[in-house]
């Protein structure tokens, strides 16, 4: 659960408590080290006062005589001011004008006034046994139930007390001021002298001062934990979720992104190794794209190449097996014929021409793949002559003129004279010649066909242009028919090796063969070049 | 009169020999040089039972079989394919119909008038 949230939570979950924790020991510690202040402070002033009144007492003790004693006559009368007088005199008006209360206090009182309260009872009794002379500082709540600071320092009988409170010499002996004698010894507890201070003050002080310490704690709580918030942001959350966008980028297929962070610390050094590694990843991922393209494509073409198989295995048959099939029956009936002992010349006549059809399309199928393998394994010795490529020509067409003659076409020629020679195997030229003529003638049913042929850069162009069955694939795919075996329509006769081998005849002559038609039934034009060849260089070439 | 037999063939040796191969039979043959043709001539008369050649100009011997098999009126006539290729390569057509019989080239009489013989008698 706690290991889904986010970073930033985490680590304020983290430093909140341990800020709040912290400020509140600080401000505990500041609040209690204050009220200690205070109350020295009280007691400081409780203190002094005290002993300011302690030391009045043993003055006024200590000039008793010359205070009672007449210096002209030398008599002696009470003034009325022994130190308990002078001191409630002095106590009453230090009450009277300040916040503090101080008296003159007693287990044995002779004023009323100085009867002891509970907290001076107590500690009274505590001096007569301890016989300490250190003060005692304490707490009570006066009658309205306030707060109050008390400070109570012990009264012991000195030598100059003992003329008022030391041992009478009667029963019944009366000091000076009219009191009993109570027969105190020296170094007796006679009293103390009590103040009392209100903690109300103080504790409005501290009240205060809390109030603005608390606030000043959580101000500065809140403060700390929003900086510390900004800075996990600035230096940790941005930079992190710079990081974090641009590997969810990359896992997404965006190989470009990179993190864009430029400070020196450790994301600066995280996002540099991390664009390291997307650059390599990128360039990895590229490579192996590139290679998956190749193998694509190399896959792609031994498809085809495996359909291109298929097609030739299923021509090869279809050429062997449909005269073969011809030639069984044709057999067959024949035989059957004979045995019957029928005779009839039609049907022997048609037996005849289908058995030697057969047997020649046989013979021309077997011979033009043998002829193929032979020169696609550069078996073909080619004996290159110079010659004029027209009188090659003009022969092929008439050889040919009777075969157009019988489906009643005309061949039409553009042959210029004074062409230059070229060097070739005449034998092998002659063959793609007549093998691009008949095949216009084949593929043509009525019209004429044109032969040309002219000089074209540094070679001679030569063109067959028909107006027969045109080709029936797209531009792109017209170099397929020149592929072995290729036949645009299955059914035509024929072993679709032609085209085939004048390509690779052309081809070893430093030629070019291809074709040009705008479509089905309008027309062919084949074209071929051969490069003209001056005799220097034909002779280089020959050897 | 005796049952109607369609010959869809381009080669005219075969239609020359298919026609004395069946010339003592008493079954009427129609001819046809390729798929076109023989969908027209099949709209003329419903022949008993069809001799197909698979390589054909225009429309093949398989998308013709394919077309008559999907229609209701001819779906029932039975085929006999006569062709270089094996039954292996146009498994679909078996497929489509598993009564059709596959006659590879080079047959002999016997046997095409054996197969002629078990579908329609």
């Amino acid at each position: 659960m706690f290991s889904k949230i986010k970073l930033v939570t985490k680590l304020l979950c983290f430093i909140a408590p341990i800020m709040i924790v912290v400020m509140g020991a600080v401000f505990t510690w500041i609040i209690k080290k204050e009220e200690s202040f205070i109350r020295k402070e009280i007691t400081k002033n409780a203190e002094i006062i005290a002993r300011q009144l302690e030391i009045i007492r043993a003055y006024i003790a200590d000039k008793q005589d010359l205070i009672n004693t007449d210096l002209e006559t030398g008599n002696v009368t009470f003034k009325g001011l022994n130190p308990a007088r002078v001191g409630a005199a002095i106590s009453k008006e230090f009450t009277e004008s300040t916040n503090f209360v101080m008296k003159q206090t007693s287990l044995d009182y002779r004023n009323p006034d100085n009867a002891p309260d509970e907290f001076e009872i107590r500690m009274l009794k505590q001096f007569e046994t301890t016989r300490d002379n250190e003060p005692i500082w304490g707490e009570d709540f006066d009658k309205e139930g306030n707060k109050r600071i008390r400070y109570i320092l012990p009264l012991y009988i000195k030598e100059e007390c003992l003329q008022c409170h030391g041992k009478p010499a009667y029963e019944g002996e009366l000091d000076i001021t009219g009191y009993e004698k109570e027969g105190y010894e020296i170094g007796e507890l006679r009293g103390a002298i009590s103040v009392a201070a209100p903690a109300k003050q103080m504790e409005a002080v501290i009240k205060t001062n809390s109030l603005i310490l608390l606030i000043i704690g959580i101000v500065s709580t809140i403060s700390v934990i929003f900086l510390t918030y900004l800075l996990i942001r600035k230096f940790i959350k941005v930079p992190l979720s710079h990081t974090v966008a641009a590997t969810k980028a990359i896992a997404e297929g965006d190989l470009t992104r990179r993190v864009d962070i430029r400070s020196g610390d450790e994301f600066g050094e995280l996002a540099e190794s991390f664009n390291t590694m997307a650059q390599s990843i990128e360039e990895k991922t590229r490579e192996l794209e590139k290679t998956t393209h190749n193998l694509e494509m190399a896959n792609e073409e031994l498809r085809g190449l495996d359909k291109v198989k298929d097609n030739i295995i299923r021509d090869v048959s279809h050429e062997l097996k449909s005269p073969l099939a011809q030639l069984r029956l044709a057999l067959e009936l024949w035989s059957e014929g004979i045995k019957d002992g029928k005779k009839d010349k039609d049907k022997e006549e048609l037996f005849d021409g289908i058995i030697k059809d057969n047997i020649k399309r046989l013979n021309n199928t077997i011979e033009s793949i043998l002829e193929l393998t032979s020169l696609e394994f550069g078996r073909e010795d080619y004996d290159k002559e110079s010659l004029q490529l027209r009188d090659l020509v003009i022969r092929v067409i008439r050889s040919s003129t009777l075969l157009a003659r019988e489906k009643g076409l005309t061949i039409k020629s553009v042959l210029p004279e004074k062409l230059p020679n070229v060097t070739v195997d005449k034998q092998g030229i002659t063959r793609v010649v007549t093998n691009l003529i008949d095949n216009a003638i084949k593929y043509t049913d009525k019209g004429e066909i044109l032969v040309s042929l002219q000089q074209k850069d540094s070679g001679l162009e030569f063109l067959v242009k028909d107006s027969g069955i045109g080709i029936n694939i797209p531009q792109e795919h017209h170099h397929k028919l020149f592929d072995r075996f290729y036949q645009e329509n299955v059914a035509t006769p024929g072993t679709g090796i032609g085209l085939s081998i004048c390509k690779t005849i052309l081809e070893a002559h430093g030629g070019k063969i291809w074709v040009e038609s705008e479509g089905k039934y309008k027309g062919s034009t084949f074209r071929f070049t051969l490069p003209i060849i001056n005799e220097k260089e034909s002779l280089v070439v020959d050897s | 009169m005796g049952k109607t037999i369609m010959i869809v063939e381009d080669e005219q040796a075969f239609h020359d020999l298919y026609t004395m191969m069946l010339e003592d039979t008493d079954y009427e043959i129609i001819r046809a040089y390729d798929g076109d043709e023989a969908l027209a001539k099949l709209e003329e008369k419903k022949p008993d039972l069809i001799i197909l050649d698979i390589l054909l100009d225009l429309v093949t011997g398989d998308t013709f079989f394919l077309y008559i098999k999907g229609m209701p009126e001819y779906a029932d006539i039975p085929v006999i394919v006569c062709s270089s290729f094996s039954e292996k390569a146009y498994k679909n057509l078996k497929e489509m119909d598993p009564k059709l019989v596959f006659l590879e080239k080079p047959f002999t009489k016997e046997q095409m008038i054996e197969e002629i013989q078990a579908k329609i008698g």
